[in-house]
């Protein structure tokens, strides 16, 4: 039987060496996936416009314009005479805020009062950006507040202060939420792909007839085509890492051995879709096509752009059944915060449970339409 | 040579087509859902799945301190919301859960069973008093929190939040142990336009809208391939409707179904989810066939370029949907840091349609303030429109 398997599995493994298109597939398109939606997307939020009213017009004031300008989320694009003319900007979308300096902001440092509230005004339209910009401006406007009243500055200061810190990634840059979580969905990508084609292409060739009359099992035969989606899917995992590790500057903190247990089980488990998948599939352009659309639910039920928790209860237990999701958030444990094995348990079960419900749906399923 | 008469571009076939294709869309059940009632459909489920507001914030709670001092200030920190200037209090509660040692508030990190970490350091109440005593000249207590920052956004509106309800809470400390102080609440007084309350969903649903609204360019699709798939192209050929009338015909009923579901979808957006519309609904109209005609150019342009229907809604798919969500400016603001993802961006209907959806909705914006992702929709649609309509030549394949 072992020996049937292997010869299926250096058929399969040829096949696709031969196959150039299948090849790039596997090969090319997911690196360059990678690279664009990484370098599109991984930026984070930076260089936000914003515009500043400066009422004041002290060396003060000109000291607080031109840290905002010098932090990454912000910069200075606009320096409008009057709070209207600032309006105006956010109205036309051309800054995504507003400062302004209020008069007596310097001369307040200088003789010793509290210093006057600096205001800021925020386009509410995409809250992502409005946080972004409120915590940077917010951010800056406090240093220098509080080194003008810092024993030696002569500004008072106010009884309570909230310091701040992210830990992990202290830039709170979201290159390093979604540059994992693109990994993750690119190898969910090639091993759905490689996966669902198994029975799909043999079919549209017309060689599956010939499969099904060698003395092959039809659980050797799956099992076989199983093997090298398994393979296949796991060499992209590998290859993938480096590439994040070695062009993203993603740290990997916790261990090596975690990250890949998790990702041969997530591998394992993403086959038997693919394998239904295949055997409903006609054609190889329908697997891709169904492929797709399992992937469109994915996306969005995983987590991968939005948090889970942030969900309607019932959206999220249904994100519980989807195995993308506990491999993201394995992924985000171990590669960014070094989790291990305790803190992860839940979703080595929950993609082990899921892997036994759908594996045993795929042999049946494919040992059916395979008649 | 002209054999027959009406060789020149003709307004009663071009009705004639349109009349039939409105025909098809209506009595086929798949595509009317496709046209009409899926964009509305599937913009109620994403507005669910799309949100970012974080309605619980869970944070472990280190206090050294024990004062009732110490103890008040948690009190206002799990009292829950701040009300910054705009008005309305944001909708999110405070889950504290306390720890009693560093090494706790690390593991509750590590193990993401909290977003946020807060240190309330001993002799936090004492140097509150000393703040009193030398009537702000002392420095004041400092408190640390720290964020999960591997999910950036989250941690990002959590701390915002947190700092906002320390800046009250701190505010309230002045009127009261220091009455007459000339110190002010904090440095910055915050107010928030167009969406006071920061909701994501007033921005999210409009900005879908952008990417369920190109569902009828996919449906136009699959009705031009499927005529060759299915044989009934030789009959047209054999009519004696010319080519730009034929692609044009369908082009305009797909956009008169599509505009059906445009109404429906904003009547959801306005009924259900409550987004303020404070533009005008004719605009919004009016730029939606814009951005329809640009999609539908794009989309009869990949038809042309491929010929099965599978593969050429697969291309469409890849087209529209997925940088859709990525590059539009949807999520993340459009990246332009570098001119090869501004360009990519900016070829996007998406990008230029979610600009204008928002803009309409939040803002009230009038034509000449949306001129400039007007005219791009107008460019991307004429410039693809144009070449399909001359390149497109009635023959059987």
């Amino acid at each position: 039987m072992i020996a049937r398997i292997a010869s299926l599995t250096v058929k399969e493994f040829i096949q696709l060496v031969r196959d150039r298109r299948m090849l790039l597939l596997i090969a090319l398109f997911p690196v360059m996936q990678l690279v664009l939606l990484a370098s599109a997307t991984g930026q984070g939020i930076n260089d936000l416009v914003i515009a500043v009213v400066d009422q004041d017009r002290s060396a003060e004031s000109r000291r607080l314009i031109l840290a905002l300008d010098n932090v990454r989320e912000l910069v200075v694009g606009h320096l409008p005479a009057s709070p209207e003319a600032a309006g105006e900007l956010l109205k036309r979308s051309q800054a995504v805020a507003t400062v302004i300096i209020p008069p007596g902001f310097g001369a307040a440092s200088v003789a010793g009062r509290s210093m006057p509230q600096v205001q800021l005004i925020l386009d509410g339209t995409s809250t992502n950006v409005a946080y972004t910009a409120q915590f940077a401006v917010e951010g800056v406007v406090n240093d220098l507040v509080r080194q003008s009243s810092a024993p030696g500055g002569a500004a008072a200061s106010l009884p309570l202060v909230l310091l701040t810190a992210a830990a992990y990634n202290p830039a709170l840059s979201s290159r390093l939420f979604t540059i994992p979580s693109q990994m993750g969905f690119i190898v969910y990508q090639v091993t759905l792909a490689v996966a669902s084609l198994a029975f799909a292409r043999e079919r549209e060739l017309g060689t599956l007839e010939g499969l099904l009359v060698t003395p092959l099992r039809r659980i050797e035969l799956i099992t076989g085509k199983a093997l090298l989606a398994w393979l296949a899917g796991s060499l992209d995992f590998l290859v993938m890492l480096w590439v994040v590790r070695r062009f993203f500057d993603v740290p990997l903190r916790g261990s090596f051995a975690l990250l890949l247990g998790f990702s041969l089980l997530f591998v394992a488990v993403e086959i038997s879709y693919g394998v239904i998948l295949s055997s409903f599939a006609r054609t190889q352009q329908q697997a891709i096509l169904y492929v797709f659309v399992l992937a469109m639910m994915d996306i969005a039920l995983s987590g991968y752009l939005v948090p889970v928790k942030n969900m309607p209860a019932v959206f999220n237990a249904i994100a519980q059944s989807s195995p993308l999701q506990h491999y993201l958030v394995a992924i985000r444990a171990i590669m960014l915060r070094g989790a291990g094995p305790a803190v992860l348990w839940p979703q080595a079960v929950w993609l082990a449970l899921i892997g036994l419900v759908m594996g045993s749906v795929a042999v049946r399923t494919a040992a059916r339409r395979l008649e | 040579m002209r054999l027959y008469n009406g060789a020149m571009f003709s307004i009663r076939r071009l009705l004639a087509m349109t009349r039939k294709e409105l025909r098809h869309v209506t009595r086929d059940a798949r595509i009317f859902f496709l046209v009409t009632l899926s964009p509305p459909f599937i913009l109620f489920v994403l507005s669910y799945l799309f949100s970012f507001d974080i309605s619980t914030v869970r944070v472990a709670w280190l206090d050294e301190d024990r004062t009732p001092r110490s103890r008040a200030y948690l009190a206002a920190i799990t009292a829950g919301a701040d009300a910054p200037a705009g008005g309305q209090v944001r909708p999110y509660r405070v889950e504290a859960r306390m720890v009693d040692s560093r090494g706790a508030l690390d593991a509750a990190l590590t193990a993401a069973s909290v977003e946020v970490a807060v240190h309330v350091p001993r002799g936090f109440a004492a140097q509150i008093d000393r703040w009193a005593a030398a009537a702000g000249r002392a420095p004041g207590a400092q408190v640390l929190a720290v964020a999960d920052g591997a999910d950036a956004l989250s941690a990002t509106q959590a701390l915002v939040n947190l700092g906002g309800q320390t800046a009250a809470f701190s505010a309230g400390l002045v009127g009261e142990v220091a009455p007459g102080s000339a110190v002010t609440a904090g440095p910055v007084a915050t107010r928030i336009w167009y969406n006071a309350a920061l909701k994501s969903q007033w921005g999210m649903v409009p900005g879908l809208l952008a990417i369920v609204l190109t569902l009828p360019a996919l449906a136009l699709t699959l009705a031009v391939t499927r005529e060759s798939e299915v044989g009934t192209l030789e009959a047209l050929v054999a009519s004696p409707i010319r080519g730009s009338e034929y692609l044009l015909g369908k082009v305009i009923a797909y956009v008169l179904s599509g505009l059906v579901s445009l109404v429906l979808a904003v009547g959801l957006a306005v009924l259900w989810f409550r987004v303020p519309f404070r533009g005008s609904f004719p605009l919004l109209v009016w730029l939606t066939v814009d951005f329809y005609l640009a999609t539908m150019g794009l989309a009869l342009l990949i038809a042309r370029l491929v010929s099965s229907q599978q593969t050429a809604m697969l291309v469409v798919l890849l087209v529209f949907f997925v940088p859709g969500f990525f590059l539009s400016g949807l999520i993340l603001p459009v990246n332009t840091s570098s001119l090869g993802s501004t360009l990519l961006s900016y070829s996007l209907p998406t990008t230029h349609f979610v600009q204008i959806a928002r803009g309409i909705f939040l803002k009230g914006m009038t034509l000449p303030e949306l001129a400039r992702p007007a005219a791009l929709l107008a460019l991307i649609a004429i410039a693809s429109l144009a070449f399909s309509l001359l390149t497109f030549r009635k023959r059987v394949v």
